[in-house]
């Protein structure tokens, strides 16, 4: 049983709320009250159980699954084969609601959809292998890519969350070239160094490529630089009219740079949207742009190691220092509409909340409230998680100049595919982890992505397996030369004419809804406040979004209050401030967490931390 | 290192801050008092190194005490030498580190460094090569980095060559609008035992479409093109002997002809003590003049080397009263010298592509300054539309330099002008009129080729400057009206001009 202590983090802030006779516990220790109850973690709930508990208003903050994250998680490979997160909380599945005038229910909303998995090395020995060191992968449901200059960033920086994370940075951004040279990869060159040294670009090309840039870039790129958090901002793009297909024509770019360019900056939604480079692609490529030698010259990307989960589970960190309460595994039974806000009925007890944040899982129909199907338009997208071994996919030569192992980031025949090497802590050394996304633009089609991946990428990675000899040819060559990258170099002469092996692939159709607008799902007016239920659902490839949602929701219930404002450094002394920190090299883990889970009660969740992983990478 | 935000600070922290320095300067008080007086006493021990440090760690920027600590070095080299470039050397580089880990542009801690490189003949070059590129992975624009990696490449025997290429060839990979990098590359390419020329203009070609608007490869292409030029030392082009006045003139600004190996060689003996001296007295002149003390009637200049006298048929120059010899060149500097077949053809490729990139970039202004200079090393007569039409655009795209082009301007309009008056004026000197009017000239150029000339038409120019006129000892007739020089200093300026008839 927590007692006050347990549950209080020491840090003595003076936001924390007071903990007075006004707010006794229940039976499990749990408070009677709190300001907001917030279900589901996934990143924009996270922020926002962040920012309100940073403010002093209590938080409690449920799950019904059993780990953090949502279609944000991130598991280990037994998790990952045990298919965990296709357990659906049954018990959870309703949960009646009781308004003022009408009725309703939460639903539970399942994601992953048609669920496929395969070893296509059959032998005991490579499986019992990867086994051993399941703990070494964090797979991604859905990989995230982060833009240096996405307002996540910022708000990382500014809110000091960011010393909970590590982040590295994608490597290289690569493409195969349009049909017929489909099976051709070519790096795509966007820093100023990369076009100035890249070899696959003539003289021409190259002045067109940085005109194109140059031009993608003008609308606002003085301004870029003083107000990074607003480049971003919906009404900004119709300061410019241009699309990126009329700067292309202004800037005379030929098609090998056009396609380069776009795929470079394509998300899934453009794959969605009939004229998916439209204006606001331009903007979009304005804010990758930017990010580009923010923290490196290469791309625009940064990866969190770890995995993205990672991002959700340090604001809830946060959110936990200041005293929000984490319960993983919870379900709600009963939401009942009172005079001052909402009891809620869970398992084990009752509480008493002013609000309700929804997390995309839970689906809120409310009688008599009719929301149309077509507000919530959402967006099916294929999935593929490979364990390759062999090397990388081969890229042109030219890349042997920035060392960078690593990640590398591939557009392949409208795919996104991350491969990543053991750096990224995603995957035990020698093998590379490959998650691929695509946009499946008819969700009712019946082609399993299997045969979707399986055709696209078998120019670039041997689905069926070798013959003996060379499985055994490029093993020997890899344990005999140590260090990952010296074997790398030596096998390249043979790694031209063989493709890494696929050991393991997993193949799934993800749903999510689609850039819905509105987040007040019920509104209960009193004389002198509001009693909300909100959804922070939100469907996005990009992350500002989601951090514009939680900005956006969290102006309604608190609108007089600053967001998420930079929290004191309690245990680093020489913290990060501002705008110049390299978070790619910020310390990894705290030494010294700020709550221990250990003391925490076993009711209340585990406070996230990143000990487990590196406890899995202490290993052997 | 840069575009860091300054942070704001309030004022308790203002305080805290005063009284932090106030502590600090009466420690460093006493330490500086301390240092000097076991200096008086000549004490020059480790101690001093001791209490040096402990200053130094804090400011390195005190240059006083790095010079007390190199005299205290000099000190322990000469007693034990194998302690001192075995343990005390290491020491004193690992003490400037950390003087930079502080301060990373501290003059005193680099310069410290290269003391320590002389007195130890370079011993530990590898390590400072290591060292400087690892401060120049922290900040590529630290000059003192730079400057300390050029001083050991250009006075260590030990530093390969090849490995320098590379570094810079990373250095410029990584970021090709630092010059430094291209610099140190410009002090390395002459030694090399290889041929470059091909691989660095591709190389540049690849900077400048990249980006049109950077200066340091195109600063780079510059150079390397005239370092293609033969370096030529001055020789004589001119001659004039009257009565007591002996007019030399050379091919480009020389120092003293004394300097310069050239003899007056009078009836019977060489003149001693002849004073040289220039309308300027500049150090460096085309036109050197002297007047000699006694008169000779017959004099000859003679030079030690013969290459003085390449125009001259390589032979003395025997003069008497009155003789006016010259023969001017028809160019005016290494650019516009006639070239070999392979330079020319080389420059003609130039030439094409810096024209496909300059009608890309029709509004940038570097390929258009670069073409104007290889259209002058081709040919530069035949250009001459060309070269102006570039220039009147310059002057619209670069409005801030316009003044610089409008001196380009004159100073090629001049040229051409003189070689046009070269072709048809071949023989007869007399009555030698050289018209230079209405030519919008905002600077004189090469006065020292018109010293022979009797009569000279400046008029209707812009003209400002005065003090060329001072090389016009032969002209008889100057037409300066229509132009805007001060009158008070133009009088001051032709003074020592006789016969001088000028219209204003």
């Amino acid at each position: 049983m927590a007692t006050e202590g347990d549950i209080r983090p020491e840090t003595g802030d003076e936001h924390a709320p007071e903990e007075t006779n006004d707010n006794p516990r229940g039976d499990d220790g749990l408070p009677k009250s709190f300001d907001v109850l917030i279900i589901g973690t996934g990143v924009t709930e996270s922020i926002l159980s962040a920012a309100i508990s940073r403010n002093g208003h209590s938080v409690l903050h449920l799950d019904p699954r059993e780990y953090y994250g949502g279609t944000w998680a991130t598991f280990s490979l037994d998790q990952w084969t045990s298919k965990t997160f296709l357990e659906t909380p049954t018990e959870a599945s309703v949960c009646d609601l009781y308004l003022e005038d009408s009725k309703g229910a939460l639903t539970w909303r399942n994601n992953v959809e048609q669920f496929e998995q395969l070893w296509y090395l059959k032998d005991e020995e490579t499986k019992s292998q990867l086994m051993s060191q399941k703990r070494r992968f964090n797979i991604d449901l859905m990989p995230r890519l982060i833009a240096a200059r996405e307002d996540i960033i910022q708000i990382l920086i500014t809110s000091n969350v960011s010393r909970y994370l590590e982040f590295l940075k994608i490597s290289r951004l690569l493409t195969n070239l349009p049909p017929p040279n489909e099976d051709v990869i070519e790096s795509i060159p966007l820093s100023r160094a990369d076009i100035f040294t890249s070899k696959s670009l003539s003289l021409v090309e190259k002045r067109s490529l940085v005109k194109l840039i140059e031009a993608v870039l003008q609308p606002t790129s003085s301004v870029q630089d003083e107000a990074p958090l607003e480049t971003s901002v919906p009404e900004e793009v119709e300061t410019t009219s241009e699309t990126f297909e009329d700067l292309v024509k202004k800037t005379k770019v030929p098609d090998k740079l056009k396609h380069m360019v776009k795929s470079s900056f394509t998300t899934l939604e453009d794959g969605f949207s009939p004229d998916g480079f439209n204006v606001e692609f331009c903007s979009r490529c304005r804010l990758f742009l930017n990010s580009i030698g923010r923290y490196g010259n290469q791309t625009p990307f940064l990866w969190t190691i770890y995995g993205i989960s990672e991002v959700c589970q340090a604001f809830c960190r946060l959110s936990a220092v200041y005293g929000g309460i984490f319960i993983l595994k919870r379900h709600l039974s009963r939401i009942e509409a009172k005079e001052d806000g909402f009891v809620v009925q869970t398992e084990k007890d009752e509480v008493k909340v002013k609000h309700i944040i929804l997390g995309p899982d839970m689906q809120c129909d409310i009688i008599g409230k009719d929301r149309s199907k077509k507000e919530q338009a959402s967006i099916v997208v294929g999935r593929a998680v490979l364990i390759t071994k062999g090397g990388s996919i081969k890229r042109p030569d030219e890349n042997s100049k920035p060392k960078g192992d690593g990640i590398f980031v591939y557009r392949l025949s409208g795919m996104e595919v991350i491969e990543m090497n053991h750096i990224s802590q995603a995957v035990p050394k020698d093998y590379r982890l490959l998650q691929v996304t695509f946009p499946i633009s008819d969700p009712e089609t019946t082609q399993p992505c299997r045969s979707i991946v399986e055709t696209l990428l078998s120019p670039f990675v041997q689905f069926r397996k070798h013959t003996e000899e060379c499985m055994e040819d490029s093993v020997g060559t890899n344990s005999s030369s140590g260090a990952e990258c010296c074997s790398e170099d030596s096998t390249t002469t043979t790694e031209e004419t063989i493709k890494p092996q696929v050991i393991y692939g997993s193949y799934f159709k993800l749903t999510y809804s689609c850039d819905s607008l509105f987040s007040e799902l019920y509104r209960n007016s009193r004389e002198n406040s509001d009693n909300y239920i909100m959804t922070s659902d939100i469907g996005s490839a990009e992350l500002t979004k989601y951090v514009l949602k939680a900005k956006s929701i969290f102006s309604t219930l608190y609108p007089d209050e600053e967001f998420l404002p930079k929290a004191p450094d309690c245990d680093e002394p020489d913290a990060m401030n501002g705008d110049d920190i390299d978070t790619s090299e910020l310390s990894p883990a705290i030494e010294n967490p700020v709550v221990n889970p250990e003391v925490v009660n076993e009711a209340v969740a585990q406070i996230p931390n990143d000990n487990e992983n590196e406890g899995a990478a202490g290993e052997g | 290192m840069h575009g860091r935000q300054k942070k704001e600070r309030t004022a308790e922290e203002e305080a805290a801050k005063e009284k932090e320095r106030c502590k600090k300067v009466a420690a460093y008080r006493y330490a500086m008092g301390l240092i000097l007086s076991k200096r008086e006493k000549k004490e020059l021990d480790e101690e001093l190194l001791k209490i040096t440090g402990q200053v130094l760690a804090s400011n390195p920027d005190i240059s006083t005490l790095w010079n007390i600590r190199k005299e205290v070095l000099t000190v322990l080299k000469e007693t034990d030498f194998t302690n001192f470039s075995d343990v005390v050397v290491q020491k004193e580089l690992d003490f400037s580190e950390f003087c930079l880990k502080s301060n990373p542009k501290s003059y005193g801690a680099w310069h410290h460094r290269v003391w320590l490189m002389r007195e130890t003949n370079f011993s530990k070059v590898t390590s400072e090569l290591k060292l400087c590129a690892k401060y120049l992975e922290y900040d590529d624009r630290n000059f003192h980095c730079w400057d300390y990696r050029r001083y050991l490449v250009e006075n260590c025997s030990e530093v390969t060559l090849e490995q320098e290429f590379d570094f810079t060839t990373e250095k410029i990979s990584s970021n090709f609008s630092n010059f430094s990098s291209w610099h140190l590359r410009s002090k390395i390419l002459p030694k090399l035992p290889r041929d470059f020329l091909d691989e660095e203009l591709e190389l540049i070609r690849n900077a400048v479409f990249t980006d049109p608007k950077d200066q340091s490869a195109w600063f780079y292409h510059r150079w390397l093109l005239r370092s293609q030029l033969p370096t030529e030392s001055p020789y004589l082009i001119a001659a004039q002997y009257s009565f007591t006045r002996l007019i030399l003139t050379f091919s480009s600004k020389a120092p003293t002809p004394s300097q310069l190996g050239v003899k007056v060689v009078g009836t019977d003996k060489k003149i001693e003590g002849i004073k040289w001296t220039n309308p300027w007295s500049n150090t460096c002149s085309k036109l050197w003049e002297c007047e000699l003390q006694d008169e000779n009637k017959n004099i000859s200049v003679q030079a030690d080397s013969s290459s003085m006298m390449r125009n001259f048929g390589n032979m003395p120059l025997s003069m008497k009263i009155g003789d006016i010899m010259r023969n001017f060149p028809n160019y005016f500097d290494t650019e516009t010298e006639e070239k070999n077949d392979k330079l020319l053809n080389l420059l003609k490729e130039e030439i094409a592509w810096v024209q496909e990139l300059q009608e890309l970039e029709p509004d940038v202004k570097w390929p258009i300054c670069t073409l104007i200079m290889l259209m002058r090393m081709v040919d530069f007569v035949g250009y001459k539309q060309s070269i102006l039409t570039h220039l009147d655009s310059l002057m619209k795209l670069d409005s801030k330099r316009v003044n610089y082009y409008l001196d380009l301007r004159s100073k090629y309009l001049i040229e051409w002008k003189l070689v046009e008056c070269s072709n048809t004026n071949t023989h007869g000197l007399d009555e030698l009129l050289l018209d230079l009017s209405g030519l919008n000239l905002t600077a004189l150029y090469y006065p020292e080729r018109m010293c022979f000339h009797t009569k000279i038409d400046l008029s209707n120019n812009a003209l400002k400057n005065c003090e060329p006129f001072r090389a016009l000892v032969n002209c008889k007739e100057l037409n300066l009206s229509g132009n805007e020089l001060p009158k008070s200093k133009l009088k001051k300026t032709i003074k020592g001009l006789e016969n001088l008839k000028i219209e204003c």
